[in-house]
């Protein structure tokens, strides 16, 4: 998402990230990755769980499809640092409107996987033509 | 287990930690406007 901020940004979303960790790992997540995002941490996974998230089975892990991704992943230079959290959650995105209203739910189907990009700013522009 | 979230629901409000130790609601985060909420499965 860092790599889209200024795109998404331009919708005028708030961009917001959530993963399981404590203060001093946020700092460097979102100090140097991804400055541009507010990150905030839970204690476990009760946030994630309470979207409707889940942990990710074997084949969710061990695929194909992931071991691809991860290959494109480092041919672009994207080396992951030491993992905090919990490797086996599934991630999510949804766009949220003021009324705190889900408008778009993205569920990762493995742990390679991610909304596209056009798809979320189609849904963000949503919210700028309403 | 909850069930997974679509589109028109409301969305669950939690307490979570900003980098600097401080609480934040996630619902006063979209209050403020449309909110893009992604779930990482790690920081880093």
């Amino acid at each position: 998402m860092e790599r889209h901020q200024a795109e998404l940004k331009q919708t005028g979303l708030q961009l917001v990230a959530v993963a399981i960790g404590e203060p001093k790992h946020i700092k460097r997540y979102c100090g140097s990755l991804a400055p541009s995002l507010t990150c905030l941490a839970q204690n476990e996974t009760e946030a994630s769980r309470g979207y409707g998230l889940k942990q990710a089975t074997f084949d969710q892990v061990v695929s194909f499809d992931v071991l691809k991704a991860g290959m494109r992943a480092l041919s672009k230079g994207t080396v992951g640092g030491p993992v905090i959290g919990d490797p086996r959650m599934l991630s999510g995105t949804f766009i949220i409107d003021r009324n705190g209203v889900v408008t778009y739910g993205y569920y990762s189907r493995d742990v390679s996987d991610h909304p596209s990009i056009e798809a979320l700013i189609t849904a963000a522009l949503q919210h700028t033509q309403e | 287990m909850t069930a997974q979230l679509n589109i028109g629901d409301q969305a669950p409000t939690f307490l979570l930690t900003d980098q600097n130790g401080n609480q934040v609601e996630l619902e006063q985060l979209w209050a403020n406007g449309p909110t893009l909420l992604t779930f990482l499965r790690h920081f880093g």
